[in-house]
């Protein structure tokens, strides 16, 4: 269960705003927030974990203040910068955080040995390559019985074989799971999943996943919209079975941009 | 047991063997057989000597734990502060963990000074200077590795949280540059009594020369042997013991509040 109401978040010496208002609640539902990169997706979700400072508004986890949660383990993430607790191999590293966890780590190292990642046991993890390293923290935020999951970009340099294994570990997972990505092929097949749009870091929503193929981007605002965004590039507005430009044909959030605009 | 993840990753930290290890060695060595010159040949003089340098590694050995711990803190302020918050690890767990587990190390680098201090100090003199408590140079050494843990997470985390990460690497030295200060002015030009009590530093490197060499370490090693005031242990014992505690609640209080910051901030060039 997660609450987020009005939350801003400024980075740096210029304080750039990188989440503007943000309001968000998930109760007992999974949902993937869209946007391109830059746009806050990877904020949003350390906020959540707490790992930026939020300048204004609250989050709640479970119902408790984030500024007053300690030792919550039903919430498990897989940003990697959670999992550099010290310098360690990638089994120690798995067998440290399921025992503060609480899990036991037989399941996990089921899914590494499914995933073919059982080579990748005894390296540290910035050995590995991109791919297994999101693969790992993928699996360490899935497995166990976390009941909130916070994925960022999960798919991010997945082979396609592992893609397809991973996507029905996320999409058949109980818990609620909030997964960001830049990717509109995998919408699709995000059955009964909410969606999000996140541009500048402000968030636009909530639409269904699965109807995807039949919302279109106009630029500008059309008189059917069920959206609209301001943004930098300009104006646009979302429709739903007719419109400029089809988002589920685009390759992802960036190119469509680029073509609307 | 959180412990045995600090202890292996510590043990296979191969800087923190060189520069613990291996340079005190190399110290060690030109203290057995190049700078022996400058006092009499006696054999009392020689396990002064022998007891000062075994104090001396001593302390600058555990000291360079204390670079490598301020590096992990820094590595893991984000994993620490997320670790607080959705795992079953609490700040109190952290600091008992890491302060057992340095303790160990301190222990284990001590036990390699001492033996090494015995064979090259006995081989370079002709005596047989055997250690006179070593299991108090050893439970010292543990002491000391706990302390340069405390001493190390307090100012990488006040450099953490408020002062920014473009000098942590500096911060990450300022445990070994007080103990050089401290460790080499006392036993070279000496220092006033208050400070040979009232720092750590000092409290560390004199109870382990107490224990290697068995008799009141003076309060000026400059002076010929029973000629000047020596050092009470038992009043270096409870300053340190006080330290420590101070110490302890000091690192409680800041690592609970750990913020996660970039590493990219600390980034030099």
């Amino acid at each position: 269960m997660l609450e987020m109401n009005n939350v801003n978040v400024r980075y740096g010496k210029s304080r750039k705003q990188v989440l503007n208002d943000v309001s968000l609640s998930v109760h007992s539902e999974k949902i993937a927030i869209v946007g391109p990169n830059g746009s806050g997706k990877t904020t949003l979700l350390k906020a959540v974990a707490g790992l930026v400072d939020v300048n204004s508004g609250n989050i709640k986890v479970f119902g408790k203040d984030l500024s007053s949660i300690r030792n919550e383990v039903r919430l498990s993430a897989n940003l990697p910068e959670v999992y550099r607790l010290m310098r360690m191999n990638t089994a120690d590293t798995i067998q440290l955080y399921s025992e503060l966890k609480g899990q036991d780590s037989k399941e996990i190292m089921g899914l590494i040995d499914d995933m073919d990642l059982s080579d990748t046991l005894g390296k540290m993890l910035y050995e590995l390559s991109t791919g297994q390293q999101k693969m790992i923290c993928n699996l360490i935020s899935l497995y166990g019985s976390s009941k909130l999951i916070l994925l960022d970009e999960p798919f991010e340099s997945i082979d396609m074989r592992r893609r397809m294994k991973l996507t029905d570990l996320i999409t058949n997972h109980g818990a609620e799971i909030v997964m960001n990505t830049h990717e509109f092929d995998i919408l699709a097949r995000l059955k009964g999943w909410g969606l999000y749009f996140i541009i500048e870091g402000r968030v636009f929503g909530k639409f269904q996943a699965s109807e995807v193929k039949n919302l279109y981007i106009n630029k500008g605002v059309v008189p059917n919209n069920i959206a609209v965004m301001d943004t930098a590039f300009g104006t646009f507005s979302i429709s739903r079975n007719e419109g400029e430009i089809s988002i589920s044909a685009a390759r992802n959030f960036n190119s469509l941009l680029n073509e609307v605009a | 047991m959180i412990e045995k993840y600090f202890i292996k990753s510590m043990l296979k930290n191969r800087n923190l063997w060189g520069w613990g290890v291996f340079f005190m060695l190399f110290w060690l060595f030109m203290g057995a057989f190049v700078f022996t010159s400058a006092f009499p040949k006696q054999e009392v003089y020689y396990k002064l000597n022998a007891a000062i340098w075994f104090g001396l590694m001593g302390l600058i050995s555990t000291s360079t734990t204390a670079t490598s711990i301020s590096y992990s803190i820094y590595y893991g302020n984000s994993s620490l502060a997320y670790a607080f918050r959705y795992t079953t690890f609490k700040p109190s767990g952290y600091i008992s963990s890491f302060m057992l587990s340095a303790g160990i190390i301190g222990g284990v680098f001590s036990g390699i000074m001492l033996v090494t201090t015995f064979f090259l100090f006995s081989y370079g003199s002709g005596y047989t200077l055997i250690p006179k408590f070593p299991y108090i140079s050893i439970v010292i050494g543990f002491v000391a590795g706990a302390f340069m843990f405390l001493l190390a997470s307090i100012i990488i985390v006040i450099f953490n949280n408020y002062l920014g990460l473009r000098n942590v690497t500096f911060a990450s030295f300022i445990p070994m540059i007080l103990t050089y200060l401290f460790g080499f002015t006392q036993f070279n030009s000496g220092l006033p009594a208050y400070i040979v009590y009232g720092s750590p530093f000092t409290d560390i490197s004199d109870l382990l020369v107490l224990s290697y060499d068995g008799h009141l370490v003076p309060l000026n090693t400059n002076e010929p042997i029973g000629s000047g005031n020596h050092i009470n242990p038992e009043i270096q014992v409870v300053i340190l013991a006080i330290w420590i505690i101070i110490m302890a609640i000091c690192s409680f209080l800041l690592i609970k509040k750990i913020k996660p910051r970039s590493i990219e901030e600390g980034r030099q060039v």
